[in-house]
């Protein structure tokens, strides 16, 4: 049954549409799963001082394509390319679905290593992979409106405590040791940096979506609020720790551990660790989610990276003896190839949308109705009566006059 | 609704499945019961250089208690072996025990200069990342063995490493009292400085033993916290007295405690700390530092007055004048030290790199300018 919550907000959304505060939840639990747990270490390892200048120059980069991600997701790309079977785009999303796949590979694998640092000491690898998996494969089965409700539960509840772990932060601190910004040669600071293509373009799924709007500009927030928490970690990461903080394996985690509290109350670490595994497993499954549409994109079914996804993750359990040995692995050659694979696929996948828009204008103007800013009746919506949101149901009629033709020919 | 299609539809569910997971699985798996769990309070670490061995010292802390017992006893136990590492001495003394060591309650580690001479990387980071051990716990040296120095009994508590910890968190920047925890230690050691400082203990025993009722108890001791070790890879020295006590305000974190300004004439102002701001910054190869520290009046002796002064006698304010220009002056014979020691303990080599850049060479200490500047505002205490 559906259930209108007021005008024009519906509990039960069709299938691949969420809200924007849900994307922008799934876009900050992407973030901090991701990019201030194991990252800063790695980046600290061959940065030092410049680490937080590092991450400066691949944030700036990350909202570029993710403004252009957005772009892709409000002209209705994925809709344009999927109706015009464009084979191109078939290829463009078995590659995603490939790269997608080896990033949660890959983080799966900076997940089992600070796991067993921090949560599970002296237990095999393997089990924690195998634990880590069940709830990943059971959200990302289930699909996109269970990770986003998911995101948009929890995400809020665990960046208050990671927030609460930051205010309360209370140790020796510099941020002098943010400086010099280039500790190394200016070539060899960029030359560097595509080292780390394995954190970008975590949010490439999203262009399979809808988003439906609420009033406030939740996505713009949710960028914001993402970039200025990573890169404030990142620097009190560093200004902490200094070239000392190579040897952490969770950045988030640690921090929680100067929380002033903890010299009254004890260790206070499992307040962020707590976050970041919750954090950890929406973010896998918004991956495994990616890989599975891609697939589905690319073959018609996506029942073989289903079986593919988890099955990668327990081969590398099964054939890698250390969870470390991938991580490093990953910023090795590895990490140049996913710089590629994460700015190519977003351009080609923009350039093919480009010259499909021209080429089939009639059908794009089709897909567009909703955005022209047309009269909608005032007849209230009839949501319960048929399961069928409105203003999807009108849109419906418009592209089912447009489809033989490629012009539009609005029904009355 | 089915009941089992609810469940596996509802997000309570996967909320559920994580909580599971985690009540089941965190650091359960594995892993021994408190009651297998020897709770280690402080650790020591020498290194024998002869027998290229560490002897590692733990002291554990035991609280038994019986049903319809009010009270707990608490027992400390010191216990030494050796090993070819940390781990392998620390296992050697989980055996005596007859429980596994566990480090994550530990707050105190103790470091003998020959540990200090070794890669400190390689000295920490097994501690904190395979024993646990926090990052906040605090690094102290001193004039005696950890195996000595831990299983001294003192006055006012039975164990060290408590007696430690308490003090040097409740008086930072006393005296020269410093707080250097394993993160600042690691942190200061990757940096362009390479050196660092640490409390340097020593003991001697207390000049009259407590009494109870048994009588008199034997062999208790004192100990002094008001020297600092300072250090590199390579070389180590011990600062005292004055130079300790600025060098303290220096580098803690919060500072507590009273300054004292002696007259050559005779007369004694003593002031209190209540607040403290320190901030340093290069300019090229000068370095500037600016202590800026808080201060009402406690007490003062032998002074010709007609009345009881205050923080707003013109005396008062020029006593301060005098003791801010004399701890610079001490910060300037620091400088001096650790140019002759050629250990850069004070941080300025870090503070010349943030401006000179990776151009800075790594032996430049010398060619550093240090300009430091120390005022006191007298205040009233609310």
């Amino acid at each position: 049954m559906k259930v209108t919550l007021r005008h024009g907000l519906y509990k039960n959304l069709p299938t691949d549409t969420v809200y924007n505060s849900q994307a922008a939840c799934l876009i900050l639990t992407l973030g901090l799963a991701f990019k201030v747990s194991a990252a800063p270490g790695v980046v600290c390892d061959a940065y030092g001082s410049s680490t937080l200048w590092a991450y400066i120059a691949l944030a700036v980069l990350e909202l570029a394509i993710t403004i252009g991600l957005f772009m892709l997701i409000t002209r209705r790309a994925d809709d344009l390319l999927r109706l015009t079977s464009d084979k191109a785009y078939k290829l463009v999303n078995f590659f995603v679905s490939i790269w997608l796949t080896a990033k949660g590979v890959f983080y799966f694998s900076y997940c089992v290593s600070y796991l067993t640092h921090e949560l599970f000491g002296g237990v095999e690898p393997s089990l924690v992979y195998v634990l880590f998996v069940a709830p990943v494969a059971y959200l990302g089965i289930k699909g996109i409106r269970s990770i986003s409700r998911t995101a948009e539960i929890i995400t809020p509840l665990m960046f208050l405590l990671v927030l609460f772990n930051l205010i309360f932060l209370k140790t020796n601190i510099d941020f002098g040791r943010n400086l010099p910004v280039f500790s190394m040669p200016e070539k060899d600071f960029f030359a560097g940096l595509p080292r780390y293509g394995l954190w970008l373009t975590d949010a490439f799924p999203l262009v399979y979506l809808r988003i439906k709007n609420k009033r406030m500009p939740y996505i713009s927030m949710g960028l914001g609020l993402t970039a200025l928490t990573v890169l404030v970690v990142v620097m009190l990461g560093v200004a902490v720790y200094g070239e000392s903080l190579k040897t952490v394996s969770d950045l988030l985690v640690h921090m929680a551990g100067f929380n002033m509290l903890s010299l009254q109350i004890g260790r206070m670490e499992w307040t962020n660790l707590f976050g970041v595994i919750a954090f950890s497993i929406i973010s896998l499954a918004f991956l495994f989610f990616g890989a599975n549409s891609a697939f589905e994109r690319a073959t018609g079914s996506s029942l073989a990276t289903k079986i593919i996804f988890p099955v990668a993750v327990a081969a590398v359990a099964i054939f890698v003896p250390s969870a470390q040995s991938v991580a490093d692995f990953s910023v090795g050659k590895a990490g140049y190839a996913l710089f590629a694979m994460a700015t190519g696929l977003p351009l080609f996948t923009m350039g093919l949308f480009l010259v499909k828009k021209r080429r089939h204008s009639g059908l794009y103007r089709a897909l567009d109705a909703e955005y022209k800013g047309r009269t909608i009746s005032t007849t209230p919506p009839d949501s319960l009566a048929d399961n069928i949101m409105y203003s999807f149901k009108e849109e419906a009629k418009r592209e089912m006059s447009a489809l033989p033709t490629g012009e539009l020919k609005e029904e009355k | 609704m089915k009941f089992s299609t609810y469940v596996l539809r509802s997000k309570w569910a996967v909320i559920g499945l994580v909580a599971l997971f985690l009540i089941v699985f965190a650091r359960t798996v594995n892993s021994p019961s408190l009651t297998k769990s020897a709770i280690i309070i402080g650790i020591g670490i020498d290194f024998l250089e002869d027998e290229r061995q560490f002897e590692v010292t733990a002291q554990s802390v035991l609280m038994a208690s019986s049903a319809g017992e009010t009270s707990s006893q608490t027992t400390y136990e010191t216990y030494t072996d050796k090993g070819n590492t940390i781990s392998g001495a620390l296992d050697a003394i989980s055996q005596k025990m007859g429980l596994t060591a566990s480090l994550s309650h530990c707050e105190v580690v103790f470091l003998t200069r020959s540990a200090l001479k070794l890669d400190h990387l390689q000295l920490i980071y097994p501690l904190t990342g395979m024993y646990s051990l926090r990052e906040q716990a605090i690094v102290v040296s001193g004039d005696r063995k950890p195996s000595e120095l831990m299983a001294l009994r003192i006055g006012t508590t039975i164990s060290a490493p408590y007696f430690l910890q308490s003090a040097i968190l409740n008086q930072e920047g006393t005296d020269g009292m410093i707080r250097t925890t394993t993160k600042d230690l690691l942190a200061r050691s990757l940096s362009r400085s390479q050196a660092t400082a640490i409390p340097y203990i020593s003991a001697k025993k207390m000049p009259s033993q407590p009494m109870d009722q048994q009588g008199e108890q034997k062999d208790n001791f004192e100990l002094d916290l008001s020297k600092i070790l300072v250090f590199d890879h390579s070389k180590s020295s011990v600062v005292e007295n004055d130079l300790a006590e600025i060098l303290a305000i220096y580098l803690s974190e919060a500072t507590y405690g009273s300054l004292n300004y002696l007259y050559e004439s005779g007369e004694t102002v003593e002031f209190r700390i209540l607040d403290k701001q320190v901030s340093s910054k290069a300019k090229g190869r000068t370095v500037s530092a600016k202590i800026q520290l808080a201060v009402d009046l406690l007490d003062f002796q032998h002074i010709p007055a007609d009345k009881p002064l205050t923080g707003a006698d013109a005396f008062i304010k020029d006593t301060a004048k005098k003791l801010g220009e004399e701890l610079s002056s001490k910060l300037v014979k620091l400088f001096e030290l650790s140019k002759e020691l050629n250990v850069d303990f004070l941080g300025l080599k870090a503070k010349a790199y943030q401006s000179v850049g990776r151009d800075l060479e790594e032996d430049c200490l010398a060619t550093l300018t240090f300009v430091p500047t120390v005022t006191l505002s007298v205040k009233e205490a609310s």
